[in-house]
């Protein structure tokens, strides 16, 4: 398993640059605010790890000629999800996760994720996306491995984003009465994915 | 005597008393109200009405707190930690139609997956709908081998009920002209898609003795003017049939015999009733009717009836005639042959292959189609070149192709625009098909009553005792062998076996805790479904059945059902019961 160290580097190296830790500690020093433990309230994200999972979303599901994470709501999806639907197991994996990524933002452009540039941000989620991929194979031979945290806000924003109404509706084909079954038709007749 | 209700013991006396709504006790209800019974229905769990009470049916998938209906870990740990084992069955959807197992416990002996339905309607509001006639083939297993007891019936005694309920509830699906699987009243198929048919030109042609049909199932798909007049109508396609279906396209005791039922006025359904005894009369030989306790205020009540029907599901109707012990029968109501209770039988399943398939990208479908292809039995059958000289019996296969959705993504490797567009646009196809098979019948795999533990309403619980044998463990390898076989000969790619792990009960086709037979000596009921010792008592659930063949029961259920209720009003104007 790449330790963070290596994550880093090669984040750096794919922006063609050197890492620089320089303000790390008054990065950090901005998003200090505890999280509340209660599991039972409606919300669990911290303003900051919010501003984190809203620019992920959206770096994931951007904004097309169809609807993007942001605008089907996806941010939101997250933290209703996180604090009423997962366990404490994936909290802690996700609150731990969004640490790294301030930290890892912190020692690559000395800045918080959300300030990064587009091509930093995502240079830092193909990381975090390669290193989800290797843990994903990990968890399907063993369903006890716990999951990374970038495959958590991934499957997030994208159960979030089709299966909310711009997402299923302005971007995928939705029927919610789909008439009398058609069971072989041509492709160009629907034109796009079936919702469900 | 307990402290009853304040009705008179006239208000509380009617022709007939059934126990239990769902598929069966629907039937009894209609058959038994239509040949002009004044009709008691019992149901322990609340009332569900037709459409009105389908709360989900509407949603959309964004309507649910967590999109899609997903119930938290949490409330499944609480509540659905054995109604969770399907991995389908517990979803915001419907969970409002299967039990709390806090307030629902079972003990086991062994792993036992009970999944059950409290509610007017039961299970027949969430049934999976596949709907296949026994033959001969199944009737005369038992005796040519010498497994268990002999069917008191044969084909020709029930191919008319088949008829008759096929007829009423509608079935979709075609007939092949096989003597193992009987053709029968069918409503136009659902279509293949373009994978499946090629899947059956390539089997069909390299296995002769196989065959890909469309499950049958009961769905309407041409509805008559009878089902019209009832307010069903034809099915759309949405595959979210365990919501319930206001449209009344699926067949539910809710949409069809129940509605049937109160229309001929003789009917009186009466929700929060929990059957604790059948009460038996030692010098008429008779039963004279039931104790109740309102499942609500614990109040209890007696019921009275020239004839009862008991179809309160496999397991409950055994438990009810277990906890029905007195002088006569000391081990449980009619239980002179220490049958009862034993022989439990499900469908063991979860073993197949999986395949994907390269092309066919111009083709889709519309809709979402609420049952798959079938692949009837191939072994065994009448033919020698079929015989297997591992297991006995057979299994049949049920499965489908479709096309990968937005889901695959999820796990791959990519994001931002590019992922996007290809979520866009439909995967590759995929196809999976899963096994069926036959359970023998077994005496020592039973449920018990257990007085120490108890439920919400204070009443002893069933323990059970049941596992797979030696021939179904020979029989799921040649399943395994003959799906990854067959989606090779259909030159598909990827070809995965499965066997996942598969405990009683999660086929959810519980069945003979009370089978039929020609001897009391070895059986519980008679050739129709009456105890043997106590002629005015029908059990009409899966608890009759002597031997479990390889294709789903319901329909059986219903058609045994109707030849009971038959006979049953027969007997009564002949003054026989």
């Amino acid at each position: 398993m790449m330790d963070r160290r290596e994550l880093l580097n090669r984040a750096a190296l794919l922006l063609g640059g050197a890492l620089s830790s320089g303000t790390v500690a008054g990065v950090l020093a901005g998003c200090v605010s505890t999280p509340q433990g209660d599991t039972a309230a409606k919300t669990f994200l911290t303003a900051d790890e919010m501003r984190i999972v809203t620019a992920m979303s959206e770096q994931i599901i951007p904004r097309t000629d169809t609807p993007g994470a942001i605008d089907a709501g996806v941010p939101s999806y997250v933290d209703r999800m996180l604090a009423g639907y997962y366990t404490d197991r994936e909290r802690d994996i996700f609150r731990q996760g969004m640490r790294s990524v301030t930290t890892d933002a912190a020692e690559l452009a000395g800045k918080h994720f959300v300030e990064l540039s587009t091509e930093q941000q995502v240079s830092l989620m193909k990381e975090y996306d390669r290193l989800a991929y290797d843990q994903n194979r990990r968890v399907a031979a063993d369903p006890k491995q716990p999951p990374h945290f970038f495959r958590l806000v991934k499957e997030l924003t994208i159960v979030g984003y089709c299966t909310s109404e711009p997402g299923a509706t302005k971007f995928l084909k939705y029927a919610a009465v789909p008439g009398p079954y058609r069971g072989d038709i041509p492709y160009a007749e629907i034109g796009k994915a079936w919702q469900s | 005597m307990e402290k009853l209700s304040s009705a008179s013991r006239e208000e509380r006396t009617f022709d007939a008393i059934v126990v239990g709504s769902g598929i069966s006790g629907g039937w009894a209800a209609k058959e038994l109200t239509e040949k002009g019974l004044k009709t008691l229905v019992l149901e322990r769990g609340r009332d569900v009405k037709h459409g009105k009470d389908y709360k989900t049916f509407g949603m959309n998938p964004w309507d649910f707190r967590y999109y899609g209906g997903r119930t938290p870990q949490a409330e499944i740990d609480k509540h659905y930690f054995k109604q969770v084992r399907t991995g389908y069955t517990v979803n915001d959807a419907w969970n409002h139609f299967f039990v709390k197992d806090d307030e629902h416990p079972y003990t086991e002996k062994s792993r036992f997956d009970w999944i059950r339905g409290y509610q007017v309607g039961g299970r027949s509001l969430t049934w999976g709908r596949q709907s296949y006639r026994h033959s001969d083939l199944d009737f005369e297993a038992n005796a040519k081998e010498g497994v268990g007891a002999d069917w008191p019936i044969r084909y020709a005694d029930i191919a008319p009920w088949y008829d008759h309920v096929e007829k009423w509830i509608g079935v979709s699906g075609q007939n092949e002209g096989l003597p193992h699987l009987p053709d029968g009243q069918f409503q136009p198929p659902m279509e293949m898609n373009v994978v499946e048919k090629s899947f059956k030109g390539k089997v069909e042609q390299r296995f002769p003795e196989r065959r890909i049909t469309m499950g049958r199932t009961a769905h309407l798909t041409q509805p008559t003017d009878e089902q019209k007049k009832l307010g069903r109508g034809t099915c759309q396609a949405r595959n979210l049939c365990m919501r319930g279906c206001a449209f009344g396209a699926y067949f539910s005791s809710n949409g069809a015999t129940l509605i049937a039922a109160d229309h001929t006025g003789n009917m009186t359904l009466q929700p929060n009733s929990v059957v604790t005894e059948i009460i038996f009369d030692p010098k008429a030989n008779k039963a004279t009717g039931v104790r109740v306790r309102d499942a609500e205020t614990k109040e209890e009540t007696e019921y009275y009836a020239k004839v009862i029907f008991v179809c309160a599901s496999t397991l409950n109707s055994a438990q009810l005639m277990l906890m029905s012990a007195s002088d006569r029968f000391p081990n449980g109501f009619g239980n002179d042959s220490d049958q009862l209770g034993r022989n439990v039988m499900d469908h063991h399943f979860l073993v197949g292959a999986q395949a994907d398939i390269d092309g066919y990208d111009d083709r889709y479908y519309a809709g979402r189609r609420p049952t798959g292809i079938y692949i009837p039995r191939f072994r065994n059958l009448s033919d020698p070149k079929t015989k297997q000289k591992d297991f006995t019996r057979g299994y049949g296969y049920q499965g489908g192709a479709s096309r990968t959705g937005w889901q695959r993504l999820v796990a791959e490797m990519g994001f931002g625009k590019e992922m996007k567009d290809e979520m866009e646009e439909a995967g590759n196809w995929t196809m999976g098909i899963t096994a069926f098979g036959e359970m023998l019948a077994n005496p020592n795999n039973r449920v018990t009553l257990n007085k120490n533990v108890r439920d919400i309403h204070d009443l002893p619980t069933l323990t059970m005792d049941v596992k797979i044998g030696q021939n179904e463990l020979n029989m799921r390898k040649d399943m395994q062998s003959s799906a990854v076989e067959m989606m090779e000969a259909a030159g598909f790619k990827n070809v995965k076996g499965f066997d996942r792990t598969y405990a009683p009960g999660l086929g959810i086709h519980e069945m003979g805790t009370a089978r039929m037979g020609r001897d009391p000596k070895t059986s519980v009921l008679n050739s129709w479904a009456a105890v043997h010792a106590c002629k005015n008592v029908y059990v009409t659930d899966g608890s009759f059945m002597t031997s479990a063949a390889c294709v789903n029961p319901s329909l059986t259920y219903m058609a045994i059902t109707a030849r009971a209720a038959d006979h049953a009003v027969t007997s009564l104007k002949r003054g026989e019961i």
